[in-house]
């Protein structure tokens, strides 16, 4: 079975490989567990949109000839991990914040680690130095906390802050 | 410094992250977004902290003043951020983010993922006791690692231990770590999961340094505050336990400690008790030899141990069908000869991919067996502190690369020199070492320039080159045009040059600032950047970029 459906949250479906979606782990098990052996068989996906589906099976398609991550062959040591993004992969993840944020919540509901760690990464990279008033300004989040729960965190952060 | 260390034992987050509906948590939080709009508000708590979990560790600290979920999140996380006091010159976690070999070499799991970090517990030496509070696990089994070090209380030791235990895959300390904990306390301890366990003295770049230790009168003002009868004695206590699923092991040892042969024996106790699950053994011994010591205990001819030999090699049979990793590293110099150890691991058909052996001394055998063994099955072969004398006429002889042919599956190889000594071994026929070569560390090696050349231009899979300048008077360095040729022609993915450049950096090639030499030049997506090392061999800086 070469190809599968796929159905977006937007009704909308899309054709793609096996081959290239076997990263996702929630729908390889649900080929699995649906038996689906007609090419013109739908899976729905509830939770991913017709664009970041897209966005989705575009990295996949890159990605499908990556080694898994995994390491099954003890005889060969698993080399050095590689944590640089590579120039594909910062050009592929330029898109505004709710794209991204999208993005990242169908990787974790695909269950496409690859995925889903770029993702991680890309946001850590953007709160990385950053004061809280910065990461509160770029991600537009409300300060909830009082100023006696901030004076708290700042003492119980002092031991571990650098000296 | 900091990000630094914590960048070499964060592990990636798992790989499987638990699925949880878009909107378990954006209840409690407010923003200021339409409803239409993702933001990073509607992240599931998990994939938060797995977002936190890539920020480094002065970072997150702004991460938990930003909103009450963002802090209820880094909570959770306490145990990948705990740290109590300083780190110490000699701490094992300070070391590693310099020139020691990447964990990943030394400290392989294979088949085994981290769920989620560490706590690292422990005062340095100078600081007195941390008067914190004995932090609280939210989350007691996302934390899988515990690295102990610096001085440490008897209930600090109790209460992580408790909290952790049925959670924890590595348990590491630091040696001094050993002096603070009760010996009852390390009876029978039950780690059913336990993959890991170290023991490291933190003094493991002594030989990295020409002067031996980075600092040698604080070295040894360090090693009299310890009490080494309570470390070795706890580390017996220690070497008793069994834990089911341990994959790798390693006990340091302090250098010239007199009980070292008592700890050997244990050691090798340790490993026939494991041999079932280890894969991954690092046997650090240490003898005195007859008591005659001179200052550093190192430029005596070794002598032949019989009962030591007799002992490594009896041990290493039977059942030790799963060992992939091995590593032999006598403090003192070598009395085990390596050929027998070699010739009992063919016997015993231990498929080893990783060998290492410190002090290949008067063995020339030992390489002679190498070649004639056809080890196939080896990925990584290091031989520290070289030193090749003619059997008869006691003469240095020159190493041939050849040697090295039948090893078709090399991807590491480590041969460094011995520089304390005078005698630095030539090395030849480099274009003849494998080509599945990935890696070749050749520190203290004399080598030419054009040998530099050969090996780094025309090796195809070669990534990681390693070289290690003696500089002045022993001169084996090589001109900056060639390095930087190579550099140019050669997409290798680290050069990492230790020492200087015939003894000099050329102010217009490679030049960092006054009076301090870029050790480690890596590639970036820009360029290349260099690294300033410290004198103990840490990044002090990483902002100079390097134009070339």
């Amino acid at each position: 079975m070469p190809f599968v459906n796929l159905e977006s949250s937007d009704g909308d479906l899309v054709k793609v490989d096996v081959d290239v979606i076997k990263c996702s782990v929630t729908i390889n098990a649900l080929i699995e567990h649906l038996g689906l052996e007609d090419d013109n068989e739908v899976v729905p996906l509830q939770n991913v949109g017709t664009e970041t589906l897209h966005k989705v099976l575009a990295w996949a398609k890159h990605h499908k000839d990556d080694l898994p991550s995994v390491d099954d062959d003890e005889d060969d040591p698993p080399r050095e991990r590689r944590t640089d993004i590579t120039t594909w992969d910062a050009n592929f993840i330029k898109m505004e914040q709710i794209q991204l944020f999208d993005l990242i919540l169908a990787a974790n509901y695909l269950d496409i680690s690859g995925l889903l760690d770029l993702g991680c990464k890309i946001v850590a990279d953007m709160i990385k130095g950053k004061t809280a008033d910065e990461i509160r300004t770029m991600f537009n989040i409300v300060n909830d906390l009082t100023p006696q729960e901030q004076e708290q965190i700042r003492k119980e952060n002092e031991w571990c802050e650098e000296k | 410094m900091i990000e630094g260390c914590f960048d070499v034992f964060d592990s990636p987050p798992s790989t499987t992250t638990t699925k949880i509906s878009p909107t378990t948590s954006s209840s409690d939080c407010n923003v200021t977004a339409t409803p239409s709009q993702t933001t990073i508000s509607m992240l599931p708590d998990e994939i938060l902290a797995l977002i936190f979990h890539k920020v480094a560790v002065p970072s997150r600290n702004s991460i938990r003043q930003t909103c009450q979920l963002w802090q209820n999140v880094m909570d959770c996380l306490v145990g990948s951020m705990i740290r109590i006091g300083t780190f110490s010159q000699f701490d094992p976690l300070y070391c590693s983010a310099g020139i020691e070999d990447p964990p990943g070499d030394s400290i392989t799991i294979p088949k085994y993922h981290s769920p989620s970090i560490l706590a690292k517990i422990g005062v340095s030496q100078n600081s007195p006791p941390s008067p914190s509070p004995l932090p609280h696990f939210k989350s007691p089994n996302l934390v899988a690692e515990l690295h102990l070090f610096g001085r440490l209380s008897p209930p600090h030791f109790a209460h992580f231990l408790h909290e952790l235990s049925p959670s924890l895959r590595v348990l590491s300390f630091a040696f001094v770590t050993l002096q603070y904990v009760r010996p009852s306390q390390l009876q029978n301890l039950a780690l059913p999961h336990l993959k890991v366990l170290l023991v490291r003295s933190g003094l493991e770049h002594r030989d990295e340094q020409v002067t031996l230790f980075p600092g040698p009168t604080s070295a040894d003002e360090l090693i009299e505050t310890w009490d080494l009868r309570c470390i070795l004695d706890n580390l017996l206590v220690l070497s008793h336990n069994h834990f089911p699923n341990l994959t790798c092991a390693r006990f340091d040892l302090i250098y010239g400690a007199a009980e070292g042969f008592a700890i050997t024996k244990a050691q090798l106790s340790f490993l026939q008790s494991h041999a079932d699950t280890i894969e991954t053994f690092t046997l650090e011994y240490s003898i005195l030899l007859n008591g005659e010591d001179d200052e550093l205990g190192l430029l005596h001819a070794p002598e032949d141990d019989p009962e030591l030999t007799e002992m490594v090699v009896n041990s290493l049979q039977g059942r030790l069908v799963g060992l992939r990793r091995l590593r032999i590293l006598p403090l003192t110099f070598p009395s085990l000869p390596f050929t027998n150890v070699w010739k009992r691991l063919v016997q015993e058909q231990v498929s080893l991919a990783d060998f290492a052996v410190m002090g290949v001394c008067y063995d020339l055998d030992f390489l002679r067996e190498l070649v004639d063994t056809n080890y196939t099955t080896l990925t990584t072969l290091c031989i520290w502190e070289i030193r090749l004398f003619d059997d008869q006429s006691n003469t240095v002889v020159q190493l041939d690369c050849r040697v090295f042919n039948k090893c078709t599956n090399l991807k590491k190889l480590a041969l460094r020199g011995w520089t304390v000594t005078l005698q630095v071994v030539g090395i030849v026929n480099l274009d003849q070492l494998p080509v599945s070569l990935e890696h070749v560390d050749l520190r203290d090696m004399a080598i030419r320039t054009s040998d530099v050349r050969i090996l780094s231009l025309e090796m195809g899979g070669l990534e990681i080159l390693e070289l290690h300048f003696v500089g002045n008077k022993r001169e084996m360095g090589m001109d900056v045009g060639t390095l930087r040729s190579i550099i140019e022609e050669r997409r290798l993915r680290e050069v990492r040059i230790f020492k200087s450049l015939n003894g000099r950096i050329n102010p217009d090639g490679i030049f960092n600032g006054d009076g301090v030499y870029p050790e480690q030049i890596v590639e970036m997506p820009g360029g290349f950047i260099a690294f300033e090392m410290g004198p103990n061999g840490y990044y002090v800086n990483s902002s100079t970029a390097l134009l070339l």
